[in-house]
């Protein structure tokens, strides 16, 4: 990473820390007072952050479970640094979800007394047994020691079922419940998926331009392999929207869907996801996919705007009213079929990315995520 | 009007239309014994004009019995005692409360043809719940239909639909609401974690979340009406400014004010109707009110196709 950008990714994350610890204590004085969710819009934009975090963490550990289960030598450089990301990411999901919990010290009850119906606890329960797991795989990439290939093997078979259980489960998550026509599709498991797979090798790739000196850096060719994966990879989610959205719209029926395409908030799908997420990152990866910084940034334009993804899935669905006049007939602030994420809210998710930042950061000191070159040969 | 003063003021006799029990006036009769004649003239046509509508009362009824049936009212008041059907269904309430627990299933049926959008259920739940801001139990939705000028409007209260197979239930993490064995679901707000999920998966609405708020947060002094204890699941419930205490924090939903229905009274918003288009009772007895009114063609259940199976039932 060149001085400048280093500069620039600092203040940036300086600037994150220091406004989202104004919310953190916000939050910790004020509960949920300054939050702008209610009853009728009961999800807002943290659970957004939980699942883009959790699509994160599954999507770069994904990449290192298939390396590992196919012994596929182009990822094999980026498995160190996909493993501690996911893990950084897994850390900051958990943390922003429990900040939108009404009583968020009672998390632990959710292992103390678990509901196995409940997706969430099963989410919740896989969320843990995740994170273990990536700690585990963390110990063994770390072995160059020892000849532990079919360790990593097994490993990699475990851990591609999980990443499919645990991504597919959150999105059932929201597909299962009835409520709300927009989520209850039997597509959503896979998109989730799909969006987790392409946030998370995007962020992989985001990271090369992130590694200390170029020595560490991939061959252009393994970067190659990266960028085209990515692209696969944004088409597959293309395909599947594509799928989704044509099929709902054919007769005009869905308010949710109407709602992404044509409401208040159009430009979120039509510019920042299709245009900014999609299409500028195609264009440059097609176009210059063994770069290092341009295939760097235009994977960091995919990963990002995931979040946007992620709010579209989560938020306009729960803006159709269920009942005619039921909005006007208790006036509350809390009882609207309206949402736009407040000032207080966006704070906390900044503090989740600034931590999730900080952890990686630390990994990429005290962890040896960069492994030797001998080590890029076969090690990993 | 000028014709049945003259007629009073004359001493001339009147009889009673049946069809609008008004007195008709009759014409001044002379005061002489000639009359007498003509008295007994009228006596007669009187008695024959009875006989007459007598019938065509008669045949008036049978010709229409059967829509006469079908469109009178499913429960009789003057069967009971004042036709007070509050009563009535107060004693059914204390004769369901002797059967066992799981006995009985409590049910709530609403006549929007008598509701009159007056929302005073919904005030009368909020202040027995004494619920804070951004909480409600019970709205009145409303919404017009028809054509101008030929519109109405059409109430819709919605309490918590206490669902035979309910959304809500299996979504809760850790196990803090369920069905009871009478029918009412409810939530353990001691357990809850406030996730919300219940709140996304309810199809109605019915449940809200507690963010702590009070109407007097942004005043000097929050009035003591505001922290005075609610009774709940017959449990003393005491929101406090300062902490994160149950019920802040919880999602929370009608609970049929099953703290009320112990104790032998009817919920609040039942006995607040001013349409008297609330009922509540135990849909497994026979002989009660609302065992009659859920066998109305006129029930209809909200979301059906849901599969939720609400224990609410409304008389369209």
């Amino acid at each position: 990473m060149n001085k400048s950008l280093k500069t620039f990714v600092f203040i940036l994350w300086l600037a994150l820390l220091l406004w989202g610890l104004s919310g953190v204590l916000q939050r910790m004085t004020a509960g949920h007072h300054l939050a702008n969710y209610g009853s009728y819009v009961p999800w807002g934009l943290w659970v957004a952050a939980k699942i883009f975090f959790v699509g994160l963490a599954v999507g770069a550990s994904f990449l290192v479970w298939i390396t590992w289960a196919f012994n596929l030598q182009p990822f094999k450089p980026f498995v160190r640094t996909a493993l501690w990301a996911a893990v950084a990411a897994m850390i900051s999901g958990l943390m922003i979800i429990s900040f939108d919990l009404g009583h968020m010290w009672r998390l632990y009850e959710v292992f103390t007394r678990p509901n196995f119906n409940s997706l969430l606890t099963i989410a919740t329960w896989l969320s843990l047994a995740y994170l273990i797991y990536l700690l585990l795989a963390m110990r063994v990439a770390a072995d160059p020691g020892t000849d532990n290939s079919g360790t990593r093997r097994n490993m990699g078979f475990v851990g591609i079922f999980l990443a499919l259980f645990f991504s597919g489960g959150n999105g059932a998550e929201f597909a299962t419940l009835i409520s709300t026509n927009y989520w209850h599709s039997a597509l959503g498991p896979i998109l989730s998926i799909a969006e987790a797979l392409l946030s998370g090798t995007a962020l992989v790739l985001t990271l090369t331009m992130m590694l200390p000196s170029e020595k560490d850096a991939p061959t252009p060719g393994e970067i190659k392999t990266l960028s085209y994966t990515v692209v696969g990879l944004i088409l597959f989610l293309a395909l599947l929207e594509w799928s989704e959205f044509s099929v709902t719209l054919w007769n005009g029926q869905d308010d949710g869907f109407h709602a992404v395409l044509f409401g208040s908030y159009w430009y979120v799908f039509w510019i920042i996801h299709l245009l900014i997420g999609m299409a500028i990152p195609l264009v440059l990866l097609l176009s210059r996919p063994a770069h290092r910084h341009i295939a760097g940034w235009a994977a960091f334009l995919s990963a990002i705007t995931m979040m946007a993804v992620r709010l579209n899935h989560v938020i306009p669905g729960q803006l159709t009213p269920s009942m005619e006049g039921l909005q006007q007939a208790y006036l509350d602030q809390r009882l609207r079929f309206e949402y736009f994420p407040s000032a207080h809210e966006w704070a906390i998710f900044a503090f989740s990315i600034a931590v999730c930042m900080a952890l990686f950061y630390l990994g990429t000191r005290l962890l040896p995520l960069t492994p030797p070159n001998s080590a890029n040969q076969g090690g990993n | 009007m000028d014709e049945l003063t003259q007629s009073s003021t004359s001493g001339a006799q009147s009889s009673p239309n049946p069809a609008t029990s008004k007195p008709i006036p009759m014409p001044p009769q002379p005061k002489n014994a000639a009359g007498q004649q003509q008295r007994r003239q009228f006596i007669g046509r009187s008695l024959a004009a009875a006989g007459a509508l007598v019938t065509a009362g008669m045949l008036h009824r049978r010709a229409f019995a059967e829509p006469a049936a079908q469109s009178a009212p499913l429960i009789n008041p003057e069967t009971f005692a004042d036709g007070n059907q509050m009563e009535r269904m107060r004693i059914e309430l204390l004769r369901a409360l002797q059967k066992k627990t799981g006995e009985r299933k409590w049910v709530m049926v609403i006549d929007q043809q008598k509701c009159i959008g007056c929302s005073s259920c919904t005030v009368s739940c909020c202040a027995e719940n004494n619920l804070p801001p951004g909480v409600v139990y019970r709205p009145v939705p409303r919404h017009q239909v028809g054509r101008f000028p030929t519109v109405n409007w059409v109430f819709t209260p919605r309490p918590c639909m206490h669902c035979d197979n309910p959304p809500c239930v299996p979504v809760c993490p850790v196990r803090a609401t369920w069905k009871d064995p009478d029918g009412t679901v409810v939530i353990d707000y001691d357990v809850c974690i406030g996730c919300r999920n219940c709140l996304a998966a309810c199809p109605y609405k019915a449940r809200t979340a507690d963010f702590g708020e009070f109407y007097g947060q942004a005043t000097p002094e929050i009035m003591a009406y505001e922290t005075r204890p609610n009774f709940e699941y017959s449990h003393e419930w005491r929101r406090n400014p300062q902490k994160e205490s149950s019920p802040i924090g919880n999602a929370r939903k009608c609970h049929f004010c099953m703290h009320r229905v112990k104790a032998g009274l009817l919920p609040a918003c039942v006995t607040t109707c001013l349409g008297g288009a609330t009922y509540f009772g135990d849909a497994n007895d026979p002989a009660g009110l609302v065992y009659e009114l859920i066998g109305s063609s006129r029930v209809r259940r909200l979301k059906e196709e849901l599969g939720t199976r609400p224990s609410v039932f409304y008389l369209v």
